[in-house]
């Protein structure tokens, strides 16, 4: 008679928790202080933002970030590509070069980009801005992924947006970025305070939001801070923004849990902040218990 | 939509959005644009306050060709 193997349920990893690293001084201090103290388990480095401004990372910050490629533990995450931007400019081309030789001068675990676009009328760089779901725009989305993945040689995703003009951008961008991400397997960061500005924004319940994202693909989470603006109409509430540079809200580390448990495949947390907003009103103090705070929603 | 008019539409609202100071006239005039037509039902959609937040974006963020270069020649 063949025994009874009593099967149990193989514990899930729990996420590897890290930063977004800017270069600025104020992360100087915060960042080390928690890389020091063995906090951090992963980098995020947005490595275009200094493309074209001189090209010069602090030493300190050069060292996290050889560091932790040693380690196999960096990510990296496009600012500037502008994915959706209808054609394929010659600037998007020196991007990728670009990316290919830094690439090859780090290892990078994962490249990943921002929904929308910003190349366009007299702008080359500027904010990410929302995209009409259109065949077109789906067929640009994956060519634009399918190039990222050649140039990088590494998994390649596709991060939420913040910004909606109108109720369908916010109602289709789960359908639109699973449309994209399926060509080429990619992932999605989802960035929970970008969700959480929508459901303020457009009144809709973050539940019900998530569960409009193609949760499967969810490889990264998340989570900052923003700020509140009137609105210009002066009708109805204020705006949800995604500024970085307040504390992270107290509905975003509520939806953190749950996002975690319908989010099966999610291997890293990041927490992000706004260069030269740290030192603001204790601000140092307040992204710690943040991060202590995301530390024990990860490991619960 | 084919890319042509998706560009031809960034192009628009990256335009008026940098130069229009009133949100609802951003929206009036690509409503108006017969080239984005087959957007006419997304364009209707559309919040003005949402607009005026993107406006306010670019003209924080946006960087223009020349001024990419100048930063890059430095």
């Amino acid at each position: 008679m063949v025994g009874k193997i009593e099967s149990s349920p193989v514990p899930r990893a729990s996420p590897l928790v890290g930063l977004s690293l800017l270069p600025t001084e104020d992360f100087r201090d915060f960042a080390w202080n928690l890389v020091d103290r063995a906090m951090v388990d992963v980098i995020e480095w947005s490595f275009d933002i200094i493309w074209g401004d001189g090209e010069m990372t602090p030493s300190w910050c050069e060292s996290i970030l050889d560091d932790f490629s040693a380690r196999g533990r960096l990510l990296g995450h496009g600012v500037t590509f502008s994915p959706f931007s209808g054609g394929f400019t010659e600037r998007q081309r020196w991007w990728l070069d670009k990316l290919r030789a830094e690439c090859d001068r780090r290892r990078y675990v994962q490249i990943s980009e921002h929904f929308g676009f910003m190349e366009a009328g007299p702008f080359v760089e500027s904010a990410p801005m929302p995209v009409p779901m259109t065949e077109g725009a789906v067929i640009l989305g994956r060519r634009c992924l399918e190039a990222l993945a050649r140039s990088s040689g590494c998994p390649v995703g596709l991060e939420n947006l913040a910004l909606a003009f109108c109720l369908e951008d916010v109602r289709g961008q789960g359908k639109f970025l699973e449309e994209v991400l399926s060509r080429v397997d990619g992932f999605l960061v989802l960035d929970l305070h970008n969700l959480y500005c929508q459901s303020v924004n457009f009144d809709i319940p973050m539940s019900e939001l998530l569960g409009s994202y193609p949760l499967g693909r969810v490889r990264e989470l998340h989570i900052s801070g923003g700020s509140l603006s009137a609105r210009r109409s002066g009708a109805g509430p204020a705006i949800r923004r995604d500024t970085h540079d307040g504390p992270v809200p107290e509905r975003v580390f509520e939806i953190l849990p749950e996002a975690l448990d319908r989010c099966p495949g999610v291997e890293y947390v990041i927490l992000e902040r706004l260069g030269g907003t740290i030192d603001e009103l204790g601000g140092a103090e307040e992204l710690i218990r943040d991060y202590e705070r995301i530390l024990e929603a990860v490991d619960g | 939509m084919d890319e042509q008019v998706l560009r031809e539409y960034q192009d628009r609202l990256a335009t008026l959005l940098a130069g229009e100071d009133d949100p609802e006239v951003v929206v009036s005039k690509l409503m108006s644009d017969k080239r984005f037509e087959s957007l006419r039902e997304y364009l209707a959609g559309m919040d003005t306050d949402m607009v005026a937040v993107a406006m306010e974006l670019v003209r924080k963020w946006g960087r223009s060709k020349d001024e990419t270069e100048i930063q890059a020649n430095r």
